[in-house]
């Protein structure tokens, strides 16, 4: 089978500086892949460079993504083609409406698809349906996007679009990052819910909290740019307890 | 020095010879100021601070040596928006309106007391332009509103495929309680460069009420406008003022606020979007002679391309205009390196217990937002589009009158 993502020997810098050094990732379809890390390993250089961010230079390495390669396609291309990412901050924007923007993106990836536009009953379904899986109340998704949401509420917008959109994979940047109990069992619930054999899901976190909900089939610890271990879900639970400290002594030796 | 000098003065009188005078109306006095200011002054040079940024001596000589003023065309592929409608520029006066408003042209007896009004705030010796228009101008129009509107009067700049100069003058008088709403757009059919300098002097009176949506649209980029606007406001007036200024070669708006007795209310919304290599120059005045007054400004600028977008807003404070809220908020947005923006804000107050303040922010989009839009699907310029509307969003959903709300962002391309 070929892979949904293929991520080969990938160097990024930034501003000069070198942050991935070297990335070999594979993700088929129906997988969750989960890539943990302390701060500063490059966890969020690898999503942005996945979503397409200026200023992020691909030094060596190549990134197939749905058999395109995805370094020659615009970060808006990359959305048509089915990568999502979840931002780590989502940024407000005042004065443009959650849902118009909302529905001007899944017509824009439509119509890259051949598709006709969405019937306006269609989507306000769609809209409802998602809104509550989501828990998002009807007078905050009305609102101009992202603007004077809580914290909570923008990572629950972030998934909301998640499950609009259904791409062919979804990155989510430190999705748990500021998330209480609660939001947290939503936003995952969210993710398992658009969660099928046909996509998948690639989590970016710093604690192993998240993955009690949404678990993954396999976990890469990403450490000064390099993938230092890979494993399944126990790999997780183990570092939890250990700490990054014990597999940095690995990659030394 | 001397030397350019004598040729400007060379080059103006040879100018206004080309210039027949043609109005009867204006009363001596005012005439007699304009052509001296006209003569003392002469054309605005690269010297003078108001219009900076505005080359309009080369302006002039480039694409007017020659002046040609058209016979009177027939208004034609005029899209009529309104009911009511006064159309003015080269075309004969067509007009339909409703009760409630007299229409006076150069051609009818004019009572005196209208032509009293005329040069009354004497922008003819405050301006060249408003000075030439004075001196020189083909047509006066005086519309007299006496009763409420119903529906919006439309006034229609039309301008035919002829000639390449022509000066209107319009004199509104809303009456004490009246509430009105008045669209100005500009119909240009034109195909050369065509030079449009306009005056438009309104009195507003007691407890009177009025919207001014002015949209100035030309997608030939052939016009280059000059307009000066004085309104003059009454006790307990309301003023609501909407600048539009798109397409076109040159549009320098000077648009002066009177603010004569007090509890007057004004709230001045100004959009520009500079696209190829258009000027747009917006030079307000507030001016509070009177106090327990509030006037609020917000002007957002866009300029792209290689265009040029100016705003100077001027408050004044009188010393006896005590209890004045004046507010002014300017805020630009630069979309390419070639283009030009410039914001100044000018405050002169001379009473103490006042309310007064100004901002004004300058930057291009924001890149975050815009990869935000992207890494959803969405096309750069559609993004942009999105990011540019939310900008300018707070100016147009002032306009109350959803069909001008319509038309003006039927107008606005992106």
């Amino acid at each position: 089978m070929t892979p949904l993502l293929s991520i080969k020997n990938l160097h990024v810098t930034v501003d000069g500086n070198e942050i991935l050094k070297g990335i070999d990732l594979k993700i088929n379809k129906g997988e969750i892949h989960a890539i943990m890390g302390p701060n500063g390993s490059g966890k969020s250089t690898l999503s942005y460079v996945l979503a397409g961010k200026d200023g992020y230079e691909v030094t060596e390495g190549e990134i197939i993504f749905n058999g395109k390669n995805l370094l020659e396609l615009s970060p808006e291309d990359r959305a048509r083609e089915g990568l999502f990412l979840a931002f780590q901050y989502p940024v407000e924007i005042p004065g443009v409406n959650n849902i118009q923007f909302l529905r001007t993106a899944l017509n824009s990836i439509r119509q890259y698809k051949g598709l006709e536009p969405i019937d306006a009953s269609e989507f306000l379904k769609l809209v409802k349906e998602k809104q509550k899986l989501l828990d998002l109340p009807a007078n905050l998704i009305n609102r101009s996007l992202n603007d004077g949401f809580s914290g909570g509420e923008k990572k629950k917008n972030e998934i909301f679009q998640l499950s609009i959109l259904n791409p062919l994979l979804a990155i989510l940047d430190e999705t748990d990052s500021g998330l209480d109990i609660d939001a947290l069992k939503v936003v995952a619930n969210g993710v398992n819910h658009y969660h099928n054999k046909e996509n998948a899901v690639l989590v970016i976190t710093h604690y192993q909290r998240l993955l009690d909900y949404i678990v993954p089939d396999f976990v890469h610890i990403l450490y000064k740019g390099k993938i230092i271990k890979s494993g399944d879900k126990s790999l997780a639970l183990e570092l939890e307890k250990s700490g990054y400290d014990a597999y940095k002594v690995e990659t030394t030796n | 020095m001397e030397l350019t000098t004598t040729q400007s003065n060379v080059f103006l009188n040879e100018w206004l010879q080309q210039i027949p005078t043609k109005v009867q109306h204006i009363p001596d006095e005012v005439l007699v100021d304009a052509l001296k200011y006209i003569e003392e002054k002469g054309i605005p040079d690269l010297k003078n601070e108001a219009y900076r940024g505005v080359p309009i001596e080369s302006i002039l000589k480039r694409y007017f040596k020659k002046i040609e003023i058209a016979s009177k065309s027939e208004v034609a592929n005029t899209k009529v928006v309104f009911k009511n409608f006064i159309v003015v520029g080269d075309a004969y006066n067509a007009l339909s309106i409703e009760k409630g408003i007299r229409v006076f042209t150069s051609a009818d007896n004019i009572p005196q007391e209208y032509l009293n009004w005329i040069g009354h705030f004497k922008l003819h010796q405050k301006d060249f332009f408003a000075a030439l228009n004075t001196g020189y101008c083909d047509k006066l129009i005086i519309i007299h509103i006496t009763e409420t509107l119903d529906q919006p009067l439309h006034l229609i700049h039309f301008i035919s495929n002829q000639g390449n100069f022509n000066q209107q003058r319009v004199l509104v008088i809303v009456d004490e309680q009246v509430k009105a709403t008045v669209l100005e757009s500009y119909h240009f059919t034109c195909q050369q460069s065509y030079f449009y300098n306009t005056l438009s002097e309104i009195i507003q009176k007691e407890h009177s009420q009025l919207h001014w949506i002015n949209v100035q649209n030309n997608p030939t980029n052939t016009i280059y406008s000059i307009n000066n606007v004085s309104f003059s406001l009454e006790k307990s007036a309301i003023l609501k003022h909407h600048q539009i200024s798109l397409k076109g070669s040159l549009w320098r708006n000077n648009i002066e606020v009177h603010i004569q007795q007090p509890d007057v209310n004004t709230e001045m919304k100004g959009l520009s979007i500079g696209k190829n290599q258009s000027i747009i120059s917006q030079y307000t005045s507030i001016l509070h002679h009177s106090g327990h007054s509030h006037s609020h400004q917000l002007y957002k600028n866009i300029a792209d391309d290689k265009s040029t977008v100016l705003f100077n807003g001027f408050i004044l404070v009188d010393k006896n205009a005590q209890k004045t809220d004046a507010y002014q908020n300017s805020k630009n947005i630069l979309l390419n390196d070639n283009a030009t923006l410039f914001a100044r804000p000018q405050l002169e107050i001379y009473a103490d217990d006042v309310k007064c303040s100004h901002g004004s922010t300058t930057g291009s989009l924001n890149e975050d937002a815009l990869f935000y839009l992207k890494a959803r699907g969405i096309e750069e310029k559609d993004a942009q589009r999105l990011l540019l509307q939310a900008f300018f969003n707070d100016v147009i959903e002032e306009i109350d009158n959803a069909n001008i709300r319509e038309f003006v962002i039927q107008q606005i391309e992106l």
